[in-house]
């Protein structure tokens, strides 16, 4: 079944340049779907919409068949949706276990054990976890929450290529294994080779390869 | 993790913010907290001065306008003029006594009564002459209704070591200096004969009190009737009757009143009583000691009514940037939370907490530390000005408490609404293209 759907979604800024041509697509529970692009041709602006950060300048996007407009942005991004970011955007004040525990009431020392981090690690200040680890409670943070569509923006373009192989097999482990949407937008092969699905959006059209 | 959890890890885990805007808090509120405990102080003070610091009415017969005096007569020394006027009466008296407000009053007549001694010895000046026909050198008396009320013994110049004062009642009683009583061996109950010159009569004196503060006074005093411990008082009564006067006509009188805060009121009240009423006399009012005191103490008051006011501007705005400074340096984590399902209201209610949270200590602190130095800077400022007061009691009351962190809170939780503005009329999109 059709978890998230959009329509004919064009986006252009002050009514002048369009980022967005009237790109449409349906996505599904428990698959891994890599949205590949040149930079600046909408990838971010595309998630932003998805997850209702942003209004499209016309379209529609469903999610479960209804309007993200008329249930509320704010309301789709607590529920529905949750985000993984290039810069990890982690609270510096928070441990690991404590910015989990942001999005989820649920024990959060599993997830990030799931993971591969360590009990002392997830209990560390997160600014002393090296990039990967930083990526992995990110990640861990978007897991953890019940929100079934996970939207991540470049999610190993920090990150060398040994790790950023693993944050790709995770995601896709993620997507089967929790019944999640993820929806990654990359510039890496790797993770587009781990994609149960490849879009590529150009010049303002998302083509599906 | 609610927004208050939040709060209260950012606080223990961001030391250094924390430790820095707690002393913050702290000073401000103990500025205030002093500050506004000086002004009620200051206050109480000054309103006790009123209460216990008294002031006087002087009233006087008006001799100055010429309407109060007859067609001038002729006789060998040129013309005289003789005062037609009112003087005050018994009646004047007994009327103003009744007054309420009115403790005291007392006229007196400086030289008044010049005695020569008749049984008794005066100490002698370098030179003496007399002029009494062989009854010795006379020398001054006042002539008063209250002797306590004398500028003498007011001002401290003169205390009385034994016996009583003078009082209205008294009839042929004398205040002698203790230099004179020892001299000549007398004591309270004794009498000492005078004779006066003027009435030619002979006229004996009960000492009824002996003063002293006189001594060392004497110095280079040419003639006896100069020297202080010579000088004394006698009543008002036997002065009219030693000339005659079949009823009391004084020239003045002072009137006391309890507290300096109604004088202008008992005055009033004074000229409009029947028997003073279009009399021809002339008031005055005498709040010196009053003045002296109050007027620094208003300086006071006022200096710290500003430094409460000043300490509350400042502090708002030193918070207010601290804070706007500090939350725009915070965006990113507002996106995150937002990107994580956290509205604009549970942001805001974060930020509140965290300097709500310090702001607790912060009073504790600050009342502990008013409370240490209020008697250290209540001395300090007692010593700061001339009113002569010798202690500001300063207390930290809970109204004071109310009042300081009361405001304090609210100009917190403005400065911290004015701060967050910066991140959250910021729309997510905003805040989280600025992330990356």
């Amino acid at each position: 079944m059709n978890l998230l759907e959009f329509y004919d979604l064009k986006y252009s800024y002050n009514g002048q340049q369009n980022i967005l041509r009237g790109v449409s697509g349906k996505l599904e529970q428990g698959k891994l779907y890599a949205i590949l692009g040149p930079s600046g041709c909408g990838k971010t602006t595309l998630l932003s919409l998805l997850g209702g950060l942003d209004i499209p300048t016309s379209g529609q996007i469903l999610f479960n068949g209804k309007d993200i407009r008329k249930t509320g942005l704010a309301a789709h991004r607590r529920n529905h949706v949750s985000f993984i970011f290039q810069s990890y955007n982690l609270i510096d004040y928070l441990t690991p276990m404590e910015n989990v525990a942001l999005t989820s009431k649920l024990p959060p020392l599993p997830v990030l054990e799931r993971l591969g981090l360590t009990k002392e690690e997830s209990k560390r200040n997160v600014l002393k976890l090296s990039g990967g680890q930083q990526q992995r409670v990110a990640i861990a943070r978007a897991l953890a929450s019940e929100a079934p569509v996970i939207l991540a923006d470049e999610p190993t373009g920090n990150l060398d290529e040994d790790t950023a192989w693993d944050i790709a097999k995770i995601l896709k482990e993620s997507a089967h294994q929790m019944n999640k949407c993820v929806v990654a937008v990359t510039h890496s092969n790797e993770l587009a080779k781990q994609a149960d699905l490849v879009f590529r959006l150009k010049k303002g059209e998302l083509i599906m390869q | 993790m609610n927004f208050f959890k939040r709060a209260i890890r950012y606080c223990w885990r961001q030391k250094l913010r924390s430790t820095l805007l707690f002393f913050i808090f702290t000073l401000l509120a103990t500025a205030s907290l002093i500050a506004l405990s000086a002004g009620h102080a200051t206050a109480e003070e000054t309103s006790q001065v009123k209460k216990t610091v008294g002031a006087s009415i002087h009233i006087e017969i008006d001799k100055n306008n010429q309407s109060n005096y007859g067609e001038g007569i002729q006789n060998g020394n040129g013309v005289t003029y003789q005062y037609n006027g009112d003087y005050i009466t018994q009646d004047v008296i007994d009327a103003i006594a009744k007054v309420d407000g009115v403790v005291n009053y007392s006229a007196q007549s400086d030289g008044g009564y010049w005695g020569a001694a008749m049984d008794f010895e005066y100490f002698s000046g370098s030179f003496n002459i007399d002029y009494t026909g062989g009854h010795g050198q006379s020398v001054p008396y006042t002539v008063t209704l209250n002797s306590e009320l004398s500028s003498n013994f007011l001002n401290g110049t003169y205390t009385l070591e034994d016996g009583r004062h003078i009082t209205p009642e008294d009839s042929y009683a004398v205040l002698i200096s203790k230099e004179l009583a020892d001299k000549n061996g007398r004591s309270v109950g004794d009498s000492i004969t005078m004779y006066d010159l003027d009435s030619d009569s002979e006229n004996a004196f009960k000492i009824v009190g002996i003063f002293s503060g006189t001594e060392g006074m004497s110095k280079d005093a040419m003639m006896s009737d100069e020297i202080p411990a010579n000088q004394g008082y006698i009543d008002m009564n036997s002065y009219n009757e030693i000339f005659h006067r079949t009823a009391t006509e004084l020239g003045s009188l002072d009137v006391y009143v309890e507290s300096a805060e109604n004088v202008q009121d008992i005055l009033k009240t004074i000229q409009n009583l029947p028997e003073l009423k279009d009399k021809t006399f002339t008031y005055s009012t005498d709040t010196e000691n009053f003045d002296f005191i109050s007027n620094p103490l208003s300086s006071l008051q006022t200096m710290m009514d500003t430094a409460v006011l000043v300490i509350a501007l400042i502090g708002a705005a030193l918070i207010t940037l601290l804070l706007v400074l500090w939350t725009r340096g915070r965006k990113k984590e507002a996106g995150i939370l937002m990107a994580a399902g956290k509205n604009k209201r549970e942001i805001l209610l974060q930020f509140l907490s965290e300097n709500l949270l310090i702001s607790i200590p912060s009073a504790a602190a600050s009342w502990g530390l008013a409370r240490l130095s209020c008697s250290k800077i209540g001395a300090f400022l007692v010593n700061q000005t001339s009113s002569g007061m010798t202690d500001l009691h300063m207390v930290i009351g809970s109204a004071d408490l109310a009042a300081v962190y009361g405001i304090g809170i609210l100009l917190l939780i403005l400065a911290v609404l004015l701060s967050a503005t910066t991140v959250i009329r910021l729309q997510p999109k905003e805040i989280l293209s600025q992330m990356d």
